[in-house]
């Protein structure tokens, strides 16, 4: 298994290097630039500011000069953000994403897999209904509208909560963005665990372990969880870079300062240090993550084997 | 102030005209009389930077650990898109009267939720709110909404180096069909007022009444009857239009003004194809004159008629390339840059006002761009805040501003 991980490690590294060269490329082939603003800059300024980020130079060379820098760690400097350069700034919003991201994440799919098996345990009765109209909540509902309503409830007409900010450390301030991002994540856990814990419970083997004599509770915990799991776990993955990299909204309306809003509007200013630095990032996040549901299928299947 | 070229260091200081009398004076010398010049010094362009960390640090110098603050509040706390956090600044020659102690200034970009997270009461001022809004806002936080005119034009621009918007006939027809009025009362809903000139009314140094155009004055119906008979003298007819791209930087207000300026042009013969790009876009293909009509707005910098009417100046030869500044619409008419120029050394500020308003007039009769609606600004205060004085130019200083618990 070691050499199975090493393998898949030393294979990101191709990949990682075709994603960074392609993205490179296709934000050249965008219109407009860094310095393209409501205002034209004087030529003069325009030609020092292109010479300073090295944009007067061939496309290839620019490339070159990136990819010589990334190898040493350095991710350029920010084309919008002055006096910052991308290290930084993902320095500075990393945590913040990481943090509602990961609570999001630990919430839902703790309360997703409760829910799910409550719901196949109970197939076709009153708390089976009462997720499926939970679920559906959460999958219909927009985050950004479920965002705003939780907003204007909560912290306008109740007042119970902050109705957004960040101050370190507050958990009242952490409630309605891991709400919202946790409900949707949850809701689908909860659907994929249902549908496979109701097909475990009709397998052979549970039905075994039931005429033996086993309780409804051994015959769950000893036999179906594991192997029901199988398909939540393979969502995990993606699941949790979709915590990560879709929290725009989110950060948005309830102003927290994370990535996710660097992601889009240096796109938008066509800031390419950042865009690339992101996406760099993301971009390992889904690597490691897909590396690590792989290893966990391992130790809930004996079936699966690595080579 | 015309724009020089780039000097040697060494000749720098003895050629701007700059000099350091002593560690609190500064004097300019200018090549010619320019009345702006103090209002132009309001502009963050002319702020001071601090040469000894300048030299110290290098670009460096703006980081929270070297920055220094000569106004009533330093800068504490940055996160880039997120907030900015300031302090009062102890050593401002009036610290004994600056009343409120720190600011917290957070860049949102959902105004709703801006707005929600007011009446949550954690902000005290909104330098902004979605318009659609205003009536509920009016109703529900009576006399917190500040709705009032601003030093800005919002226009459209006219391709006029590729034919047919060359022609100012077509030019004519496209302005005066616009109702303007309706813009800012029903689709903005914040009231903006119908702009006919290029000069927003109140800018400094220009006496006498703001330029309204004789067209502006016939009822909507005669002026869709006369563009409608100039198009057809150029050979368009609703059955026959003439077909134009708009171009828009991608926004919901530009859109709603677009879709319903279209619809007033289908009547004289004049078929819209609307085109939204990102702001970095949009402007790229104005500036390369890759457009037939788009949308633009000037907010002034200082209060003084140039700045708005040097937008219509014809651009400069720089090396062999012609630099044309923001003439996205490229008009050049040199009687207009003879009066500008003339305006620009003009000591009799009366005479002065007079060129500028023949300037104005001058393009605007040529239709040289479409002014649409004067900016309004809208901020919601907070009624603990006193001491928020609405001005043309928006600036609240916090240091004149109280707050009360």
């Amino acid at each position: 298994m070691l050499g199975y991980a090493l393998r898949r490690v030393l294979s990101a590294i191709p990949i990682a290097l075709i994603a960074v060269t392609v993205c490179f490329f296709v934000l050249r082939l965008a219109p407009g630039g860094p310095f393209d603003g409501e205002r034209a800059l004087p030529p003069t300024v325009l030609a020092n500011l292109r010479a300073h980020y090295n944009l007067d130079q061939p496309l290839i060379v620019q490339y070159l000069i990136y990819i010589w820098r990334l190898l040493q760690g350095d991710l350029g400097p920010s084309m919008v953000i002055d006096g910052f350069n991308v290290s930084q700034l993902i320095s500075i919003g990393f945590p913040f994403t990481l943090t509602v991201a990961m609570t999001a994440f630990v919430i839902a799919t703790v309360i997703g897999v409760i829910a799910g098996m409550i719901a196949a345990v109970n197939q076709n009765k009153w708390p089976d209904y009462v997720l499926v109209l939970a679920v559906m909540l959460g999958v219909v509902v927009p985050n950004f509208l479920m965002a705003a309503l939780l907003q204007l409830w909560f912290g306008v007409y109740l007042g119970w909560l902050p109705a957004g900010g960040w101050v370190a450390g507050s958990i009242p301030h952490l409630v309605l963005p891991v709400t919202v991002l946790a409900w949707p994540h949850a809701a689908r856990i909860s659907r994929l665990m249902r549908g496979s814990m109701i097909e475990v419970l009709g397998t052979n083997f549970v039905r075994t372990a039931r005429s033996k004599g086993l309780g409804q509770r051994l015959v769950l915990a000893r036999h179906a969880i594991k192997p029901a799991l199988l398909p939540v776990v393979s969502y995990l993955g993606p699941g949790l870079s979709y915590l990560l990299t879709g929290s725009l909204a989110v950060e948005q309306i309830f102003g927290l300062p994370g990535i996710g809003k660097y992601f889009v509007t240096a796109a938008l200013n066509r800031d390419y240090g950042i865009v690339l630095g992101t996406t760099i990032l993301y971009m390992f996040i889904i690597l490691a993550l897909n590396l690590i549901v792989d290893l966990v299928y391992a130790w809930l299947d004996p079936k699966v084997r690595y080579r | 102030m015309p724009p020089r070229s780039i000097l040697a260091k060494s000749q720098i200081s003895a050629s701007l005209g700059v000099k350091a009398l002593d560690d609190k004076t500064v004097e300019i010398t200018l090549e010619a009389p320019t009345p702006f010049f103090l209002q132009a010094l309001t502009h963050y362009t002319a702020y001071p930077v601090p040469k000894h960390l300048v030299d110290e640090y290098g670009d460096a110098w703006t980081n929270m650990d070297h920055i220094v603050a000569n106004g009533p509040y330093k800068i504490t706390e940055w996160l880039p898109g997120s907030y900015v956090h300031s302090v009062k600044n102890d050593d401002y020659y009036d610290a004994a009267n600056v009343q409120i102690d720190e600011v917290y200034y957070h860049v949102l970009e959902d105004q709703a939720a801006a707005l929600n997270r007011y009446r949550a009461g954690e902000f005290d001022i909104l330098t902004d709110f979605p318009a659609d809004q205003y009536q509920w806002i009016q109703d529900n936080l009576p006399g917190q909404a500040h709705v009032d005119p601003f030093l800005g034009v919002y226009y459209y621009v006219l391709n006029q180096e590729k034919p047919p918007l060359d022609n100012p006939n077509v030019r004519e027809a496209l302005s005066i069909s616009i109702m303007r009025d309706v813009i800012g009362p029903d689709i903005l809903g914040t009231g903006e007022l119908p702009a006919y000139g290029w000069v927003p009314e109140g800018t400094a140094n220009y006496e006498g009444a703001a330029y309204m155009p004789d067209w502006a004055k016939m009822p909507y119906d005669e002026r869709v009857a006369k563009a409608k008979k100039l198009m057809e003298a150029e050979g368009y007819t609703p059955d026959n239009p003439l077909t134009l791209q708009l171009r828009y930087n991608t926004n919901d207000n530009h859109q709603r003004i677009a879709v319903a300026i279209a619809a007033m042009w289908e009547p004289i013969g004049v078929k819209i194809e609307l085109f939204n790009a990102e702001t970095a876009v949009h402007y790229d293909a104005l500036r390369a004159g890759d457009f037939q009509i788009g949308r633009a707005g000037w907010l002034l910098d200082y209060s003084d008629a140039s700045n708005t009417l040097d937008l219509l100046k014809t651009g400069t030869m720089q090396g062999d390339t012609m630099n044309w500044g923001n003439n996205y619409g490229r008009y050049s008419n040199p009687e207009f840059d003879k009066l500008l120029a003339a305006a620009s050394s003009e000591q009799d500020l009366t005479k002065r006002a007079g060129e500028l308003h023949e300037a104005e007039a001058l393009a605007m009769d040529q239709f040289a761009a479409i002014p649409i609606y004067w900016y309004v600004s809208k901020n919601i205060v907070s009624p603990k805040v006193t001491g928020f004085e609405d001005n043309a130019k928006d600036v609240h200083r916090t240091r004149w501003l109280t707050k009360s618990e």
